[in-house]
């Protein structure tokens, strides 16, 4: 009878394990068949969103001020090189080191500007697609940059221009 | 055949009738109205560790906020209108989960000051509206200097109202540098606008 019981026993356990492995094969089967991905063209959804084209608009404007200073700067420098006496020679000269080092600077700080209102963009680009994959219960969303990050995929899964509405539309303010 | 025509002609006509209407609404109700995340005047919007409330506050709101006992006198209410009318009100907060904006952002006293500074007077100027195709700058400005622990920061804001355009969408858009995202456009639309109901005087 304990002999019996035993043996129950065992089969119990044997095949509950087995029950437990094969829905466990089940569940992870249809979870792997539920995730949904897809991809976007980094540069083409950063150059295309709205944000972008303003901030541009905006840094080129900042370039036409920037443009007008330097060349009232150059004017001046123009000026003072045309005097023969040595006093406005000596000026020349030391105005003409301010006016590099200031160039220098100008330029320096530009590139610096530009980097950071790029990632200020990418901080809103990035929110919107994590909204989108949220919204459309996207598993993943990967970004190709071109660098090597994704080396082929099929372009059904190119997600760029219907993500690029969606944050264009975001970024109006909808 | 005709008859159940005329039914369904009648049945139209009464639907889009009640649709019309405007419902009207005692202080209480209204101002929950409003608030109400629901009907489109209230709206959050998240960017990064950012999320920015607006809402777009009707001078019947801010009459039913700030003077209550007006909404119980029909004259006092038409003063009080006449007082605010010409500008529309908004309401924006900015939460951040780093913490404070004025403190969790800077590393001095020096850089605290200069923030206090900007959000409580130069922050006007980077905040518009957009009507249409109308952009107008903020006339009126009110940092709420609040001694709370939340990290919640509140701004009264006031633009010039225009008649052809109160029902069009509102735009406000936010392009800071001390947020250091970008322009932030967030759009109450002007289907939600129609919706308002209209506050019971009594």
């Amino acid at each position: 009878m304990k002999k019996e019981g035993l043996v129950y026993l065992i089969a119990g356990v044997v095949f509950g394990g087995l029950l437990i492995f094969i829905v466990f094969i089940i569940v992870s089967k249809n979870q792997g068949s539920n995730i949904k991905t897809g991809y976007i063209v980094q540069q083409t959804l950063f150059d295309e969103f709205q944000g972008t084209i303003e901030l541009r608009k905006k840094l080129k404007n900042m370039e036409n001020e920037q443009k007008h200073l330097i060349d009232s700067l150059s004017l001046e420098l123009e000026l003072l090189s045309k005097q023969k006496d040595p006093k406005s020679k000596l000026l020349y000269s030391r105005k003409s080191q301010e006016y590099m080092q200031y160039y220098k600077q100008l330029m320096a700080d530009n590139s610096e500007t530009v980097r950071s209102y790029e990632a200020d963009v990418w901080k809103q680009i990035n929110q919107y697609v994590a909204d989108y994959g949220h919204d459309k219960k996207y598993t993943y969303i990967f970004g190709a940059s071109g660098s090597g990050n994704i080396m082929h995929a099929d372009s059904t899964n190119n997600l760029t221009k219907e993500i690029l509405v969606y944050v264009n539309q975001r970024y109006g303010g909808k | 055949m005709i008859v159940r025509i005329i039914h369904i002609v009648v049945l139209i006509g009464l639907f889009w009738m009640a649709a019309a209407c405007k419902s009207t609404l005692d202080r209480k109700d209204y101002i929950k109205w409003v608030d109400d995340q629901a009907h489109g005047l209230n709206q959050l919007k998240q960017v990064d560790e950012f999320t920015f409330e607006l809402k777009y506050t009707p001078l019947e709101y801010v009459i039913a906020q700030r003077y209550p006992q007006s909404c119980q006198d029909k004259k006092l209410y038409t003063q009080k209108l006449n007082e605010i009318k010409g500008l529309q009100y908004y309401e924006l907060s900015i939460d951040s989960k780093k913490g404070d904006l004025i403190e969790a952002y800077a590393a001095s006293q020096e850089e605290i000051n200069q923030r206090l500074y900007y959000f409580s007077f130069g922050f006007q100027n980077d905040i518009t509206l957009q009507e249409g195709k109308k952009e107008q700058p903020c006339v009126l400005f009110h940092f709420v200097r609040s001694y709370d622990l939340k990290n919640q920061r509140k701004f009264l804001l006031g633009f010039q109202m225009s008649d052809s355009l109160s029902m069009s969408d509102k735009t406000i858009g936010i392009d800071s540098d001390y947020l250091a995202l970008g322009k932030i456009n967030i759009t109450i639309k002007s289907d939600d606008l129609k919706k308002l109901p209209e506050l019971l005087i009594q």
